[in-house]
């Protein structure tokens, strides 16, 4: 491994995924104590109006949400330090007369955070299947846990997006800015779902969009769909990072 | 406070391109939302009826959405970017022993920088209240200005936790990025749980304390509105703003430059 990517590795684990994910577990917790607790017809309006039926779907459906902002926003907020943050801090030019090529550098410093996004996202993924298998049965536990690796593919995907969209922006408080809307954008589906359904009514339309009622729709396929989704981010996680290098290579203000 | 300063910080923020890119979000959300609630099913009306008891209860469904799903998660988004950084945006510029060498002491400069924040924030949301204003009358079937009026300005007061909380967590934190996460994090929290006490009842009592409660709670009153269902919440929650203000002044004063 590269020294500086090995560097960047031992700083990202000493800031640390352990609080982010502490504090994910934390939720899920919450959820299910809350979920359950809530009063019968507003657990009924749930079921209908998001095409649901047992207590694991509606804790799972409240937990998809949990875990897809808190895997994606530690993410975003840690991808800032490949550009904006030392582009606005007047760092960037220093780090980039070190004998190392700008390549080197947006891999060295993006990698180790979609690394550690992924890996917490498969202990969620552990935990969540766990968690519904054993306080809200029945629930298949390998349809949770390949839908919360198909989450996990999809925020890894968009971390990769925001990280050349990054390259365009000089600030940090306009970069979280664009960041959160990003991210809250695959959600918008599920609240046209919800209120304007009428807009929805094709299925396979609302399979791909509604996120993430939509992980809970065919438990069955979910292994599958994981895998193609694991694939797919690969791939555009392979090609976004190319991007980013390429356009760090050809970038105007450096 | 400074007058002078507040004035040169709230020009500055007001030029600035995240509170640009604030407003297109804002625009977005005034244009979205009667589109998204112009053909609600049923069921979804009968629920929110259950919720906020009003005579018109397609406005009732109009105010949920606007503040639940419009204004609350772009509130956390807009307090923390205008507020997320404030002192530790100058130190990490290098600026912060400059600004500190005038004649202000850290308090007030924290303060300063809050209120430009404040301000800012509230221009922006009651432009937006104001845009709606002008553009729900023809497309909110039972729409009552009065009522959009009182719930906006409590919610704007409740929504300025965003501000508060995020500039109190800026000088507790320290670490710029780690302190706008955990301001976002709590924020969403707090947005996320501010309904249940309209689901639950019986859980009302427990978010007494949750900002984003207390903005709306002009819901359990559309028809029966009356000065004091906006003067008690507003009292809870200026109360709350100066606690968080005067924690955020006191760590300030102990920084280290």
């Amino acid at each position: 491994m590269p020294p500086l990517l090995r560097a960047e590795y031992r700083l990202a684990l000493a800031r640390g995924p352990a609080l982010p994910l502490l504090v994910a577990l934390a939720n899920l917790a919450l959820i299910s104590w809350i979920i359950p607790r809530l009063p019968a017809p507003v657990l009924d309006f749930l079921r209908h109006a998001f095409h649901v039926q047992t207590m694991a779907d509606l804790v799972l459906l409240n937990d998809y949400i949990a875990i897809y902002l808190l895997l994606y926003l530690p993410g975003a907020f840690a991808l800032t330090r490949v550009f904006v943050r030392p582009a606005e801090e007047h760092e960037l030019d220093l780090y980039l007369t070190k004998p190392v090529t700008r390549r080197h550098y947006v891999i060295a410093r993006t990698v180790p955070t979609l690394t550690l996004t992924g890996a917490s996202g498969v202990v969620l993924a552990l935990v969540t299947a766990a968690k519904v298998t054993v306080l809200h049965p029945p629930a298949d536990a390998l349809a949770v846990f390949t839908a919360v690796v198909t989450l996990t593919a999809l925020v890894l995907a968009l971390l990769a997006l925001l990280n050349v969209v990054y390259l365009h922006l000089g600030e940090v408080d306009n970069a979280l800015l664009v960041a959160s809307a990003l991210g809250l954008a695959p959600l918008i589906p599920g609240a046209l779902f919800l209120y304007r359904p009428d807009l929805l009514t094709d299925p396979l339309a609302a399979a791909l969009l509604v996120l993430p009622a939509n992980l809970l729709w065919a438990p069955a396929w979910m292994p599958t769909i994981a895998l193609a989704s694991v694939t797919l981010a690969a791939a555009a996680i392979t090609g976004l990072l190319h991007l980013a290098a390429r356009r760090l290579e050809q970038h105007p203000r450096l | 406070m400074s007058a002078s300063l507040l004035l040169a910080e709230t020009r500055t923020l007001l030029r600035a391109r995240r509170t640009k890119l604030s407003a297109g979000l804002l625009l977005y959300a005034v244009i979205a939302v009667p589109f998204l609630l112009a053909r609600p099913p049923a069921e979804v009306v009968s629920a929110v009826a259950r919720w906020f008891p009003s005579r018109d209860p397609a406005f009732a469904l109009f105010l949920f959405v606007w503040f639940d799903l419009g204004l609350n998660k772009l509130a956390a988004l807009i307090g923390v970017v205008l507020a997320g950084g404030i002192v530790l945006d100058a130190e990490a510029q290098r600026m912060l022993p400059i600004y500190l060498a005038k004649p202000i002491t850290r308090a007030r400069y924290f303060l300063t920088r809050l209120g430009a924040a404040a301000i800012v924030f509230s221009l922006l949301f009651g432009g937006a209240a104001l845009a709606g204003l002008l553009l729900f009358p023809s497309q909110v079937p039972g729409f009552r200005a009065p009522v959009f009026l009182a719930a906006s300005a409590l919610h704007l007061l409740g929504a300025l936790s965003a501000v508060v909380l995020s500039g109190a967590m800026a000088v507790w934190v320290r670490l710029r990025l780690g302190a706008m996460l955990s301001s976002l994090v709590l924020l969403f929290t707090l947005i996320g749980t501010a309904f249940l006490g309209f689901y639950a009842p019986a859980w009302a009592p427990a978010l007494t304390l949750n900002p984003f409660s207390q903005g709306v709670s002009v819901l359990a009153h559309i028809d029966t509105l009356r000065p004091a269902d906006v003067a008690r919440p507003a009292a809870i929650l200026l109360s709350m703003h100066a606690a968080v203000v005067a924690l955020g002044a006191l760590r300030v004063r102990r920084l280290e430059v």
